[in-house]
Parts: structure tokens; sequence; C-alpha cells
């Protein structure tokens, strides 16, 4: 086979060309190989999945929620600490309870509003038990409550929002005007609205035991405040 | 280029990676696969198989491109004059940092299947396994998350990496023999170490080259066609299959010579341990295949002619790019 001059000096052309080729690929082509190892999400929450955490939510609140009118600590100053240990919620809620417009500091017992937070970092922790399973989730949020002592019992409306997660999942919540009455079992009122993008449920309250949560998809639910076991309502 | 550069400044951790090689290259293999091998089961052990498959992936799949690498280091074989020599060959195919992690979710497992004590038949779960992989940070452990409706209903520990490595490095012995009608056998091999209860390891590579300017005269290169094929078995733990078929051409600017090709290529990885539940202490055989990602790649190498060969390369495949060097004696 005959190879002619002109193809002989391109070849070595291409050949001295190589070398430059292989020095700028090592040092401009990187050493960095597209990754390999999975890097999985964790499923977002189906409508059911935030049911059944937002059950568990509402039934949370009813321990939560009456802490801003039932406390009465005067030993300490603002904010004061509340430290729960119930079998259901356990952690601290920092109490600063203030009185008139200029919202001057004052004791629980004298005051007409309170701010209700967790610290940063230290949620309080619920310990989650149903079908022979337990679960666990935290509870941080930052609340304000308007406090009516003028009558018997006395009652408190909260609002405020606040995140639920558990492990990696994480939700957040907003309290629109709840209800609770000293040394009352359950909220009279207001709602809770538990939100998981795309989906959001929302508990009403209504001073029993059994409390009605719709989801943004339409399905409702018929939340037990004790258990916090969230069953479909399918008498509408 | 910033790891590249890196490899001469400490930011490159090489660390076990380098002494896995320095000590594989001088002989001592028996020794120190034994070590890794050991260390590998072990920390298998305590982890499944799904887990293990997200904890082993960048060495699962970098490992066929890091053996198929470096299979010539120039296409000129004699026609009528008997060549033979024998070193060593260094590859290391990049580890990406979004490698040093991981994360495997599993859906709709019954948990019950996995722990009869603690759940009650028909659990439906979602397992989230993640944390560092075998190149990964070798402090800190990985974690596995079980989700009951989005609760999390148990969490534990898991494994942490085993060496914090930006490159995934191998090493190989090779021989070659040939020089007549332009043929060039070609075996990378490593004797076989018994190592008790890990199983035994070992090397064994072949191939064939064979040049055509024989035949094709007159060509301003050299120019070669060949395969390889190969079995690395790591303990009883891994056992790998590589192959590759290429195509390549030389030429000689003395001392230098320059080379190039083209390879198709294939590998895939068997890995089997036993896992041992940490709760029950039941024995679990685990047994899977990894299929290799690579499929092809372009090679570009130069090899400096004395006194010995000493040549690198660049291999860019389809998937990813090995780098390589060599150091042969001979004639």
């Amino acid at each position: 086979m005959k190879i002619n001059n002109k193809t002989q000096r391109w070849s070595r052309s291409v050949f001295l060309v190589l070398p430059i080729l292989l020095v700028g690929l090592l040092l401009c082509a990187g050493c960095s190989n597209d990754p390999v190892a999975p890097q999985d999400e964790i499923p977002g929450l189906s409508a059911q999945d935030v049911a059944t955490q937002a059950g568990f939510m509402a039934a949370a609140v009813t321990q939560i929620g009456p802490v801003v009118i039932e406390f009465s600590d005067k030993a300490g100053d603002n904010p004061y600490e509340h430290v729960m240990l119930s079998d259901f919620v356990t952690g601290s809620i920092f109490l600063n309870y203030t009185s008139g417009q200029d919202a001057t500091p004052s004791f629980p017992a004298d005051a007409d509003h309170v701010d209700a937070y967790t610290a940063d970092g230290a949620p309080l922790a619920v310990v989650i038990a149903a079908g022979g399973l337990t679960g666990t989730a935290q509870i941080a949020f930052d609340v304000a409550a308007e406090l009516d002592r003028t009558g018997s019992p006395h009652t408190a409306v909260i609002n405020g929002d606040g995140t639920f997660t558990s492990g990696a999942n994480g939700s957040t919540f907003v309290f629109n005007d709840l209800a609770v009455v000293d040394g009352g079992e359950y909220p009279v009122g207001g709602s809770v609205s538990f939100i998981n993008e795309p989906n959001t449920a929302t508990i009403t309250y209504n001073g029993t035991e059994f409390a009605v949560m719709e989801l943004s998809n339409g399905d409702s639910y018929i939340v037990d405040l004790t258990t916090g076991m969230a069953e479909e309502n399918n008498g509408g | 280029m910033d790891c590249f550069t890196g490899i001469f400044r400490s930011r490159c951790d090489w660390g076990p990676g380098w002494l896995l090689l320095a000590i594989l290259v001088f002989g001592l293999v028996g020794t120190t696969e034994q070590a890794v091998a050991g260390e590998l089961e072990e920390t298998l052990s305590e982890v499944t198989g799904e887990y293990a498959k997200g904890y082993c992936s960048p060495f699962l799949y970098s490992f066929g491109p890091s053996s198929n690498s470096n299979m010539y280091s120039t296409a000129s074989i004699p026609w009528g004059r008997v060549v033979f020599g024998a070193g060593f060959k260094v590859m290391g195919t990049p580890v990406n940092d979004a490698d040093k992690t991981f994360s495997t979710v599993i859906s709709d497992v019954d948990l019950h299947a996995y722990d009869p004590a603690s759940f009650p038949v028909g659990t439906m779960a979602d397992i989230h396994f993640s944390g560092p992989t075998i190149f990964g940070d070798t402090e800190v452990d990985g974690q596995i998350e079980g989700y009951v409706n989005g609760i999390s209903v148990f969490t534990g520990e898991a494994i942490s990496g085993l060496a914090d490595l930006d490159w995934m490095p191998l090493a190989a012995p090779e021989f070659y023999v040939g020089g007549i009608a332009g043929l060039r056998l070609t075996v990378r091999y490593l004797p076989e170490v018994d190592m008790g209860e890990i199983g035994k390891t070992k090397y064994l590579g072949y191939g064939l080259q064979w040049n055509a300017n024989g035949v094709l005269k007159n060509l301003p290169v050299d120019v070669m066609a060949g395969f390889f094929t190969q079995e690395i078995d790591v303990g009883s733990v891994f056992e790998t299959n590589a192959s590759t078929y290429f195509v390549g051409a030389s030429k000689v600017f003395s001392p230098v010579t320059v080379y190039g090709g083209f390879a198709i290529e294939n590998s895939d990885l068997e890995v089997s341990y036993d896992f041992i539940h940490p709760d029950t202490s039941v024995v679990s055989p685990v047994n899977f295949e990894v299929e290799g990602i690579q499929d092809s790649r372009i090679t570009l190498g130069v090899t400096l002619n004395f006194m010995a060969r000493l040549n690198i390369e660049a291999g860019i495949g389809n998937k990813m790019t090995t780098y390589s060097a060599g150091l042969m004696f001979g004639i």
C-alpha cells in the first residue's frame, strides 16, 4: 500500500499535535467524573401521610395550647420556662407574659398577652405510638396568645406558626385563632393548618375529643385528639 | 484541573490508596489485600445489600474503567524479533465529590421481614439509607431511617467510609512476550492468596495484540488491534470481570512515542458477603451484581523510551475519564 508524501506530512503533523492535545486534556479536562452514587430524595408526603401527621399534630396541640393560659408560676422572671413531661410531649416552652398596650412585662396571672415559643435548636419532642409502632417528631413554634381573664374560666386565643419535623420530613403549621380554656381538655374553637406542599390539612376544633380535618384535596377525616389517629370521614 | 494538579499537593488525599498501591506494586500483596478485604467484609456485614449498593457505588462503577486502562503503550510490535518484558501499571479514576456520600430510598418495605420482634406483619415503610460512601468520610457514620406515613419510626447508625479517597486506585503487574507475526501476548497476574475465612484473592488478565504493519506496509504510523480480558477477585467479597477490545496507533519521535486509540469495553462486578443482623445476629447472605456503565473510550498517551518504557495515558470514556501510568522493563 502506497502512501503519498502529502499524507505522510499530514500524519506527522497530527502526531506532533497529539502530545499538546494530551497535555491539554490532562490539564484542562479536569479530573472530575460524573457522579455515580445514588442521590435519592426522600419521597414527598402523600395526602394520606399529611393526614396522618396532621392528626398527631392536632393531638399535640391539645397539650401545648392550654399552657399559655394555665401557666401560673410567680417565682421566675420573663421569659418563664414551662417543662412538658408527658408521655406524648416533652421539652421546654418559653413564655413571655406582658400586659397593657405598652407590653409591660408581668406575672402570668396579670398578663393579657403572652409570646410562647420553643428555643432555637430545642424543639418539643413528640412520641407517636400507633398501631404497634413508635415514631418520633419535633415541634418548634413561635406563637402569640391574647389572654382573657375577665370571665371564668379564663381563655386564650392563639395565633402563630411553627414547624413539625419527623426525620427528614418537614412540614409547617399555622394556628388560626385557636381558642383554649383554662382547665379545658380540648380547644374550643379555631383551627390549625398543617402544610406540606401541595397538601394542606386544616383541623377545626370544637371542644370535643373529635375534631374535623379537611384536606386541600377534598378528603375529610375525624381526628381522635386523645390518640392523634385520623379516620377517614366517610359520613362527610 | 484542581484535582490533577492537586496530585502533587497534599489536598488530594491519596493516603490509604497510595499505601495500597505502593504495597501492591512492591509485592506485599497478601498482607495488604487481606487487611483491606477483611476490613471491607467486616464493614459490609453491618449493612444490608441495598445499603451496600449505594455505599460501594463509586468503587463498583470505577473499577471497570480503571482495570481496562493502560492496555498498551505503543502499537509497534515486531514481526520477526522476539520481545519480552515486565513491569507494572497504575491506574486512577477520579472520584467526584458528590460520590463521597450517597442517599438511597427503598419504598414499600415490610419492616416485619427485617425485624419481626419490633414490627407487626404488614408494616409497610420507606427506608432511607444515607451517609458516606466507601470513599467518603471515615469519621462519619451513615444513617438508616424508616418512615411509616412519613413519620420516622426508627433510626440507626450505619457504617463510615472505608478510605477517604479522591481517586479510585488500582495497580497491576504486567508481563508481555511477542514479536512473531506481529503478535504480542500480555498478561496481568498476581498469585492467588488464600486469606482464610475471607477467601482467595487473585488477579488474572490476558490479551493479545496484533500489529498490522506487516500487512499494511508503508503506513506512516504503527497500527494495532487487540483485546484484553481480566478477572480480579478480592477475597470472597468482590468478583470482577472486565474486557476491552481496542485499536491503536503510535508514532515514534525518539525517544518519545505518541499513541492513541479507541476501545469498546465492558465490566461487571459481583458482591457477596454475609449480613449479620445487629439485634438477632442472624446471618443473611447478600449477593448482587453490578454492570459497568462504561462501554467505550478514546485513549491518548505518551511513552518515554529511555532505559525502560515509562508511559502516561488518559482514557476518556463515554462515562468516566481514567488516568494511568506504566513502567515496563524489557526488550
